[in-house]
């Protein structure tokens, strides 16, 4: 079992950017139905969502989400000592997006950089490893970005995933605070259920052909080639609601906590319908579990720290709360984590052009 | 007067935009094209707020494997809550 418990560590920033251009799934989507749009949005309520230009990357939502960090908790770049980015969509397939970051944020050569290549679980994922160079290495500061440009990957026309996903970027300071409490934080990863949801083609294994960037209609209805995602939406609904619950549910008999011992659930916004009945079946009452998947969409590795940043910035008073976080989907990869927020500072969505 | 079994397949069907008459008992995901993923979800959904229930998810997964199985499980409910 990878679960591990950090002491001496606190998020003392957590800062969101997305795209200008919005998605508005009622009035565009014309090649689905008119009747269909509105069902789809009642079930999944994502209403809408941000959109990317074929110019702008994920590192650079990212990176105005740092840059507004840095300047909201008067930290210089030269403090940071490790850059950690979570994202499936990488500026180029070659380097590690960090390490052009370093450059970007004008962090020091010194610093540590280095991607993780991990969806929806990517936050969790990147937050184990933020605090493993903390605890572990001994650094003091970790800049933890997660972002993904996932409308980049679907195909316009493809109702099982251009109804749900959007592009966001976010950036968290992970710094060594020896007054901060636990965090305590679980992984978990079943490659063998990878193929409920990938990109078949275009990668070393199956290489990009002119059969694999040929879109037709496939099996499930859905409009798109092998180098488009793919999502198995029984599948993916099936391990969501059971294998993740299950895993959080164990975790929190394990720490010995209740629904009632936990301020805010942050889970990673997969679908509305979806997140609905993890919450239920957690027995967490509405009013804990914020969400911003009805105008952001689901945005892969940002969707947990983009509605923690956007919970946070509508704060007028923030104090200690518990917080129980959980992100889950390719891979198939998820993870748990508990964690106290303190005073966390959280600027305003930022939007870019 | 409609049996609980009618209203079912009546409401399967006026969800997913298809005669009544194309719903059998054998009629599978593969066998009906309006009835996919999305689709399915929408149907549960659908039958919760009809009905007022709450389904488990892993039985809302069990119900798409063909209209029987999701007949029964809705019918099971129902008797639930009775």
């Amino acid at each position: 079992m990878a679960k591990s418990v950090f002491k001496g560590i606190r998020i003392s920033g957590v800062a969101g950017a997305v795209p200008k251009a919005m998605v508005n799934n009622l009035t565009d989507h014309r090649f689905c139905p008119e009747d269909d749009r509105k069902k789809i949005v009642a079930l999944t309520k994502v209403k809408e969502y941000r959109k990317a230009s074929p110019e702008l990357c994920a590192s650079d939502l990212c990176q105005a989400a740092a840059e507004a960090l840095f300047s909201g908790l008067n930290r210089r770049p030269e403090e940071i000592d490790a850059i950690v980015f979570a994202t499936m969509t990488s500026d180029y397939r070659l380097p590690s997006t960090a390490c052009l970051l370093q450059d970007r944020l004008k962090c020091r050569t010194s610093v540590v950089a280095y991607d993780i290549n991990m969806g929806c679980s990517g936050f969790v994922v990147g937050l184990y490893n933020a605090c493993s160079l903390i605890q572990g290495a001994g650094l003091k500061r970790v800049l933890l970005l997660t972002g993904d440009t996932q409308t980049k990957l679907c195909h316009e026309e493809d109702k099982n995933v251009v109804f749900i996903l959007g592009d966001g970027g976010t950036a968290t300071l992970v710094e060594a605070d020896a007054g901060a409490d636990e965090i305590v934080i679980e992984l978990m990863t079943d490659g063998s259920r990878f193929q409920n949801l990938y990109v078949p083609a275009g990668g070393n294994r199956r290489p990009s052909t002119d059969a694999t960037r040929e879109v037709r209609e496939q099996p499930d209805g859905g409009m798109r080639s092998e180098e488009h995602l793919y999502m198995n939406g029984m599948e993916i609904f099936k391990f969501s609601s059971s294998d993740v619950v299950k895993t959080i549910a164990e975790f929190m008999e394990a720490e010995k906590i209740s629904p009632d011992d936990i301020e805010l659930l942050f889970l990673h916004q997969a679908n509305g319908f979806m997140n609905d009945k993890i919450a239920r079946k957690l027995k967490f009452r509405d009013e804990k579990v914020p969400y911003t998947i009805g105008f952001y969409g689901n945005t892969g590795s940002a969707s947990i720290p983009l509605t923690m940043a956007h919970h946070f910035s509508q704060k007028t008073s923030l104090g200690k709360e518990r917080c129980l976080v959980s992100g889950f989907g390719v891979g198939l990869s998820w993870g748990v984590a508990t964690m106290v927020i303190d005073g966390v500072y959280a600027p305003p969505i930022l939007e870019l052009e | 007067m409609l049996t609980v079994e009618e209203k079912i397949r009546d409401l399967f069907a006026a969800l997913l935009q298809v005669s009544p008459d194309e719903i059998k008992d054998e009629t599978r995901p593969a066998s009906l094209e309006r009835w996919d993923s999305m689709q399915h979800l929408i149907l549960v959904s659908g039958f919760e707020e009809e009905f007022g229930l709450d389904i488990d998810p892993e039985q809302a997964v069990e119900m798409y494997k063909d209209f029987a199985t999701f007949k029964r499980i809705v019918l099971h409910y129902l008797d639930s809550k009775r």
